[in-house]
């Protein structure tokens, strides 16, 4: 267990270090924040004087010293919009919103698809089961700003059920978070298909059925137990794949104060620093929620060991 | 049977999530009106929706839109415009003179205090000059200020400010310069919970989500209509429309000319951007290298056609110069050139001259589709045109090459936001990075112009400039773009000339 622990800090911290160095070479791929916080016609004087005070004037080594000396004690600087705010501090006071909108809407996903994908196992290429196919491929087809435009237009504007945009209460969050979940639960109800039929296909279905167990008993007790693992591994992957990066157009069409919001306009406004300790801090915690879901397989099936 | 029962409740479980969602919706709707997104307010609520959080509440920091919607109601600067005409009128200074070529005296408005009730006077004004053009302050709108070298008190209500060389822009820089209280600027809490003396008092910034004011009921002028004002972001300008449109918003702006007949009321007024292309290449053996060349192209465009294909008919045509004719420095002797395609063909005389034009999209309104539609009239009138639509960051690279590598011609849009003349004619002199063009006489002209304080003597510089600008055509004019405001049916607000959003000009019907 201790020896798994050490070799998966050891290979995050790789993974945590190429992060640092491709998050630093693509901001500065991405444009000159001097030039954009000044108006196009200001001098070239002005545009100097800009740079030198955004710290740009250094060489591009030195530059990348500071930010690496700063990172590994999780100070990437100010925000070179915001001067005096940490950029660290804006990522974090922006992380509660978003993580709100992925735990609703993976939540929301797996509470669709799970019963989805077992009633459609049950009786493959039933009349049930296609219509639950065409519906998840749907899901899964459609992209999220464009299904997020359409709720809006449906349940907001013309039912007057929710707010278009904002944050804050219930009416705020479903439908973000039902334009998070939709295409999550069109996978994911494939997978839970697939997966259930391979598990009522096995031996020990057939043992359980001949004793007299009730189908109901035996899709959840026996078969669902043990595509939990499968069905965790591919719900984990969903929601980090949300929180790093999927949920930025949700969140920008319904104005969701979330790090997506955030990372969208520091790109933007080429805010290096807010751009790297977004990247940054996404990826700690992309990291520990897959070390979570190591640790949990062991909770779900004894034979899975730590080594 | 009883086993059965008690298995299915793993399904019911799991289905209890989603019962709770409609559950929700269902029991809300029931509600007569939301509260929360600012639908259905209290009477003397306004909602205006803008792009992006600011960036800070500092007023003096930086140049951002976001801020100033937010702190241009909170603070208030020495001079104002009329919204209507540009015209300068009193602010927090009652009077601007010229005591030397480089000082000027202020006199300033006596009785007003901050909403902390400290006292607006001269120390405040002292200290709103000396931090602002401080270094250590780091400002981005240095560049609207940078002639200014310091502020002397003379007595309370008097202030001597004092310029690098004779600057008779100085007023519309003051336009620029926000007041703020020198103790209250020294706390924590300045950045972020703004004090002014302006005519609304700040109540909450939730970054990301909205900034909330309230009317300052001590106001010194005439007290705001409108009690309540939320600055919500909403990215998106598709959300915008749709929240306008399901009552949680009153006013939206940079609305495209499509989206017009979806909002439920819509007011416009001239912009400060001024559409362009820079002939920027004038070397020798160059396409642009020739002024029947560069005219050519002037003919070539159909001004009034891109109005009305492209902005259903909302903006102006420039008259010969990329400046407004409300701005200081505007030439009304100049007229555009004219759509006249055989004219263009005629100064081409035959010469098909390939050239590459670069852009970029998405930044100002209608960007690309107006820098294709002049691609294709300059097609038409023989130019062989190469065009380029690059990435904002890239594009702005392009726009600032040394001369021996500059492209034939590139589009910009330039905003003068101090609305004068001085910034737009800056950009074509000698030395400028916009183009290689480089006319003595012109040079001398704009040079001699932003060192003249007598405002007569400096028209009729700038009459000489832009009238020789026109005729040697190193920027081919195009058009003046309206601000489209999308608004509630309640909202009554006419837009200022300047762009400003000042609630204490709108009211509710």
């Amino acid at each position: 267990m201790l020896t798994f622990l050490a070799r998966r800090l050891a290979y995050s911290l790789i993974v945590i270090g190429g992060v640092l160095v491709v998050v630093f070479v693509t901001t500065r791929l991405i444009g000159d924040p001097a030039r954009i916080i000044l108006p196009a016609t200001a001098s070239q004087a002005d545009y100097e004087l800009q740079r030198s005070r955004m710290g740009l004037d250094q060489p591009i080594l030195a530059q990348f010293f500071v930010f690496v000396a700063g990172a590994v004690r999780g100070d990437f600087g100010e925000s070179l919009w915001d001067r005096g705010s940490s950029a660290m501090g804006l990522v974090v006071e922006r992380i509660p919103a978003t993580l709100q909108l992925v735990f609703a809407g993976v939540g929301l996903a797996m509470a669709i698809s799970i019963p989805a994908g077992i009633l459609a196992a049950r009786r493959p290429r039933s009349l049930l089961d296609r219509v639950i196919t065409l519906l998840s491929l749907a899901g899964f087809s459609v992209p999220n700003f464009l299904l997020a435009m359409v709720l809006i237009i449906v349940f907001a504007v013309g039912l007057g059920w929710f707010y278009t945009s904002g944050f804050g209460t219930i009416r705020h969050l479903v439908l973000p978070a039902v334009a998070v979940a939709l295409p999550v639960a069109g996978r994911m109800t494939q997978f839970v298909r697939s997966t259930m039929i391979d598990e009522f296909s096995r031996p020990y279905i057939a043992t359980a059925r001949s004793k007299g167990v009730s189908e109901p008993a035996i899709a959840v007790r026996h078969a669902l137990r043990n595509a939990a693992i499968p069905i965790l591994t591919l719900g984990g992957w969903e929601f980090t794949r949300q929180l790093a990066g999927y949920t930025v157009a949700v969140e920008v069409v319904f104005a969701w104060p979330g790090v997506g919001q955030l990372a969208s306009q520091a790109i933007l406004r080429r805010d290096f620093t807010v751009i790297q300790a977004d990247v940054f801090l996404v990826a700690i915690i992309v990291l520990v929620i897959n070390l979570i879901i190591d640790l949990l397989y062991t909770v779900l099936d004894p034979r899975v060991k730590m080594v | 049977m009883s086993s059965s029962t008690r298995s299915t409740r793993p399904f019911l479980l799991a289905l209890l999530p989603i019962a709770g969602l409609l559950f929700a919706a269902c029991g809300s709707s029931a509600t007569p009106a939301p509260s929360g997104g600012g639908a259905g307010a209290p009477a003397g609520a306004v909602v205006y929706a803008v792009g992006a959080d600011p960036t800070t509440l500092d007023p003096q920091a930086t140049d951002d839109g976001n801020e100033r919607a937010v702190n241009d109601n909170i603070y208030e600067t020495l001079v104002l415009r009329n919204g209507a005409t540009s015209a300068f009128e009193p602010g927090l200074a009652l009077s601007w003179t010229l005591k030397d070529p480089t000082t000027w005296t202020i006199k300033l408005r006596p009785n007003v205090k901050f909403t902390n009730g400290a006292a607006m006077n001269a120390d405040a004004v002292v200290y709103s000059v000396t931090r602002i053009i401080d270094p250590a302050l780091k400002s981005a709108q240095f560049s609207y200020l940078n002639s200014i070298t310091g502020a002397k008190k003379v007595d309370d209500l008097t202030v001597d400010l004092t310029t690098d060389g004779p600057d008779p822009i100085l007023p519309a820089q003051l336009t620029w310069l926000k007041v703020i209280d020198p103790t209250y600027a020294k706390t924590a809490d300045f950045a972020s919970k703004p004090v002014g003396t302006g005519p609304y008092k700040f109540v909450e910034w939730k970054k990301g989500q909205s900034v909330t004011l309230t009317a300052n009921t001590d106001y010194w002028g005439t007290k705001p209509a409108i009690k309540d004002v939320t600055i919500r972001v909403i990215p998106e300008i598709n959300t915008r429309l749709q929240a306008l449109k399901a009552n949680e918003l009153d006013l939206t702006a940079n609305l495209s000319p499509e989206l017009m007949s979806q909002a439920p009321a819509t007011a416009t007024q001239r912009s400060i951007e001024m559409y362009e292309v820079y002939m920027a290449n004038t070397s020798t053996g160059k396409p642009f290298a020739d002024k029947a060349t560069r005219q050519a192209a002037q003919y070539a465009v159909d001004k009034e056609g891109l109005l009305k294909s492209l902005f259903a008919g909302h903006g102006t045509v420039q008259q010969g110069q990329i400046i407004r004719d409300d701005w200081a420095g505007f030439n009304p002797n100049l007229k555009p050139y004219a759509y006249d395609l055989n004219k263009a063909k005629t100064l081409l005389a035959g010469k098909t001259p390939s050239i590459k034009l670069v852009g970029e999209a998405g930044r100002w309104l209608k960007d690309k589709e107006t820098l294709q539609a002049v691609a294709s009239m300059l097609g038409q009138a023989g130019f062989k045109v190469t065009l380029d639509i690059q990435e904002f960051g890239a594009w702005v690279s392009t726009l600032f090459l040394p001369n021996d590598q500059k492209v034939d011609a590139i589009w910009a849009s330039t905003s003068a936001d101090l609305l004068d003349g001085d910034r737009p004619l800056t950009q074509t002199i000698c030395g400028s990075k916009q183009v290689d063009w480089c006319n003595k006489t012109y040079t001398d002209l704009v040079n001699k112009a932003r060192v003249t304080t007598d405002a007569k003597a400096r028209q009729d510089l700038y009459n000489q400039a832009t009238a020789l600008q026109f005729e040697e055509s190193p920027i081919l004019y195009l058009i003046n773009p309206d601000d489209i405001y999308g608004m509630s049916a309640k909202l009554v607000w006419k837009p200022r000339l300047d762009g400003k959003i000042l609630f204490k000009e709108m009211s509710l019907k």
